[in-house]
């Protein structure tokens, strides 16, 4: 249980131990690994956003010198429905096609043949040599169109899950999720305000600045390895196995270092392929995306649209929602609509709700997770209409958010009673902000949003070496994204009682560590954190009992105190005592390395409250928006390394800015994306952007020896509703659709929408 | 309902509403407040409050 005390470690911000090799080009990501007789591997993409696979002829690629191999959907086997493992997979079987097309293919880009050659130039001139022959039918490109009634249909066989009944027809609508409580109508009959409105928000990438990039070789047994960028080494072994056919213990997965992953990096693309060309080649085959394959054939998450109605009583107690969310799942089923419902009203106690979601095909990539998924577009139309309502009450609206706050013991939308939660402490603390009492710059809007997300934890395996010299080294499995070797050597450091300096992070491939889950859900540092702490836990029982048969004592007359093992209180011995690297000197003679384990499944995440206040202005004649100001306030449970904490609540904010006022992806009627680069593509960078300024608040969660919770995501949940709130205040009128984008403000600002 | 650990209340909700257990099952679960994301030998009290929910994800 997490409870005051002094932490010596656990806290400060010494310097990232990855952060030379970083800088430097030391540090080897995707596209880096190098083996002696290497080929490259090239993809051939649709050109059609929906079509027919009638017939693929490989022949003329092979024929051409410098090539040796091809695959199309044909070559790998076939797999049935299931869970794919990781986070937002989906159906394994769904996921196989989205790596290579078998029958039908269900955006522009997807992959539908693959080559591999002794040189990228000449994998591309096979590209061009590979015969398709396609039926194109027409592209279901809005949630609108796929809503149709007479919509054409992306999965003949999908008969919307989760009704009361089956429906006897298909439909786009892959399943609907209820969620509900309390009388609605009921309270909507009796409320003194409503507040109605209808939200969009744009389909958007996670923008990883690295692009996927794998290397795989396969031996004589039929075993394959595998270097890729990955948050989720042992996912994507999973994944690889079942796609390819193979045994999980035949393939190894090796994680580079990772250039942004954003929940983007949780589900193979490439890696299946490779295998399969270096299984055919007998060679060790390269294959790295271009940005314009990252955009079309990779993440993105769901556009969209989200109806909700809002009642409240005069004095701003908020007394019911109902609400109806659709989200572009992409060509296959998975859009994440669930969290987007079981998250949206988290920040308050609101006895009434009718939350309906629907998950719906369209003819664009299939969605993966991005940071707290589903979460920021059903807050964003949340957290609009609470700003509505706080304009029409003429009160403050974070006073209006603590008439209204979730508290400990207050029962989640989601089900559970919430524990000890941050979110009151958030809004006193933003209200209490600078940036919320200084005076509104002149015509600036100020925008105020409340965020959550709820963190998971899940299995996690840590082993801790202590070397003959008392220094440590932690194997763990997790790709270090956020920082976590930091962490890792910090909560080991406050476990043990050892300087920070001692002790190195190693990251594991997926045969020489225990399985862990994926860098993400906000996880590793929580789950992966307590698998490191009860590992050093472990070297200290063994420590203590060393230095108990070393002094001839009793192992409970022992304790370990600032990293030594002392007599415990009360026990009179004449001894020195004994420090780790003491311990370590002598381990020969008492039994052996030192060597600490641990592997567990993790519950008890805690849950990650947050409030975002901006201050932004918008240039009437051209439609701009400045970001004067922008502060993120959340809630960590606690801190491990302050400077990482307050690096993902800015880079949530960053991304969230950047999807509030520009991200968005653009289709054209034949269903290819016309902003398929980084120049169309508008991300923040650092010249658009004040600084950001983060607060953490500690309310320790008790479920973790230093009461972390995660905050990788709840970052990137409320950006979206105070820039639009802020954007709103500056022009006078209620913006409901994201991106607030220069063309759409100015069109909305000269009244013509 | 009264259940002695995780499963039991598995047992006695099929027993009750058929093919309820079976469907929670497939669901996390929230013991007095704490998620379990893949259950099988969890415990209960007297009073446990417990709740089914869809498996959490994340990125």
């Amino acid at each position: 249980m997490a409870e005051a005390r002094d932490l010596k470690y656990v806290g400060t911000r010494p310097v990232r131990p990855d952060g030379v090799d970083k800088v430097t080009g030391r540090a080897l990501y995707g596209a880096d690994q190098t083996l002696p007789n290497m080929i490259y591997g090239q993809v051939l993409r649709s050109p059609h956003a929906h079509a027919r696979i009638k017939a693929i002829d490989l022949a003329p690629a092979l024929a051409i010198a410098g090539v040796f191999a091809a695959v199309s959907g044909a070559d790998f086997p076939a797999v049935a429905d299931g869970e794919i493992g990781g986070e937002g997979g989906g159906n394994v079987a769904d996921v196989a096609r989205n790596v290579m097309a078998r029958d039908k293919v269900v955006y522009h880009g997807q992959a539908v043949a693959a080559v591999a050659a002794k040189s990228n130039a000449i994998a591309r001139a096979a590209l061009q040599a590979i015969v398709v022959e396609y039926e194109p039918l027409p592209p279901v490109l809005s949630l609108t169109a796929a809503l149709a009634e007479d919509a054409p249909l992306l999965d003949e066989q999908c008969f919307t899950k989760g009704l009361s009944e089956t429906p006897s027809t298909p439909s786009n609508v892959a399943s609907v999720v209820n969620l509900a409580r309390g009388d609605v109508d009921a309270a909507f009959a009796e409320a003194d305000h409503i507040v109605e409105r209808e939200y969009e928000v744009a389909m958007a990438h996670q923008g990883y600045i690295e692009p996927h990039a794998c290397t795989a070789t396969v031996n004589e047994a039929g075993e394959a390895t595998v270097w890729c960028c990955t948050q989720a080494p042992f996912e994507f072994r999973s994944q690889t196995a079942k796609i390819t056919g193979m045994r999980v213990g035949d393939v190894k997965v090796v994680s580079s270092e990772i250039g942004g992953g954003f929940g983007g990096k949780t589900v193979v693309y490439l890696e299946p392929v490779a295998v399969l060309l270096s299984r055919k080649a007998g060679r060790p085959v390269k294959m790295a995306m271009s940005r314009e394959d990252v955009f079309r054939a990779t993440g993105p998450t769901s556009g969209t649209r989200v109806k909700l109605k809002l009642a409240a009583t005069g004095s701003g107690r908020i007394t019911a929602v109902d609400a109806q969310l659709w989200y572009e799942a992409g060509g296959y089923a998975g859009a994440p609509v669930g969290p987007g419902c079981m998250s949206m009203l988290a920040p308050y106690q609101i006895e009434n709700f009718r939350l309906r979601g629907h998950d719906v095909l369209v003819n664009k990539p299939k969605v993966a997770a991005y940071r707290a998924p589903g979460a920021p577009q059903s807050v964003h139309a949340m957290e609009s209409a609470v700003d509505e309502l706080a304009l029409k009450l003429d009160m403050d609206p974070i006073d209006l958010r603590l008439a209204n706050v979730a508290e400990e013991g207050t029962q989640a939308p989601y089900g559970p009673k919430f524990g000890p939660i941050g979110m009151r402490a958030c809004l006193e603390a933003a209200k209490a902000h600078p940036n919320y009492t200084r005076a509104l710059p002149e015509g600036a809007g100020r925008g105020v949003s409340a965020a959550f997300w709820f963190n998971v934890g899940g299995e996690s395996s840590a082993e801790v070496h202590v070397n003959e010299d008392g220094t440590v080294t932690v194997v763990e499995g997790n790709p270090d994204i956020g920082g976590s070797r930091a962490s890792m050597c910090l909560m080991t450091a406050e476990t043990l009682g050892i300087p920070y300096e001692n002790i190195k992070a190693l990251i594991s491939d997926t045969q020489t560590g225990g399985y862990t889950m994926v860098t993400g859900g906000s996880r590793t540092t929580f789950a992966t954190g307590l698998a490191v702490i009860r590992a050093c836990e472990d070297i200290i029982a063994q420590c203590k009992a060393r230095a108990a048969a070393t002094w001839e004592l009793d192992e409970d007359q022992v304790d370990w105190v600032d990293g030594e093992a002392v007599p415990a209180a009360g026990v009179n011995a004449d001894v020195q005592p004994l420090s780790l690297a003491d311990i370590a000197k002598n381990a020969s003679r008492t039994g052996g390395p030192l060597l600490g384990r641990a592997s567990l499944n993790a519950s008890g995440a805690g849950p990650s409250f947050a409030v975002c206040l901006s201050d932004v202005r918008v240039d009437p004649e051209t439609g701009h928006t400045e970001v004067l100001s922008f502060t993120g306030i959340q809630d960590a449970g606690k801190a491990i390394h302050p400077d990482y904490v307050e690096g993902q609540i800015q880079g949530g904010a960053v991304q969230g800015i950047g999807w509030a006022l520009n991200e968005e992806y653009i289709y054209g009627d034949d269903g290819v994306l016309q902003n398929a680069g980084f120049l169309d593509y508008r991300i923040p960078v650092a010249s658009d952007l004040p600084m950001i300024d983060a607060t953490i608040v500690e309310v320790p969660n008790p479920t973790h020896p230093y009461g972390v919770r995660g905050v990788g995501e709840t970052g990137i949940v409320g950006p979206l509703a105070a820039i639009a709130n802020a954007v709103s205040r500056s022009v006078g009128q209620r913006m409901t659709d994201l991106p607030l984008s220069p063309p759409r403000l100015l069109a909305a600002i000269d009244g013509d929408t | 309902m009264q259940a002695s650990d995780y499963r039991d209340l598995l047992r006695k909700l099929n027993a009750q509403h058929p093919g309820l257990g079976d469907a929670a099952a497939e669901l996390a679960v929230a013991i007095d407040g704490l998620i379990y994301q893949e259950p099988l030998l969890e415990t209960l009290n007297a009073d446990s409050e417990v709740a089914f929910l869809p498996r959490i994800e994340g990125g």
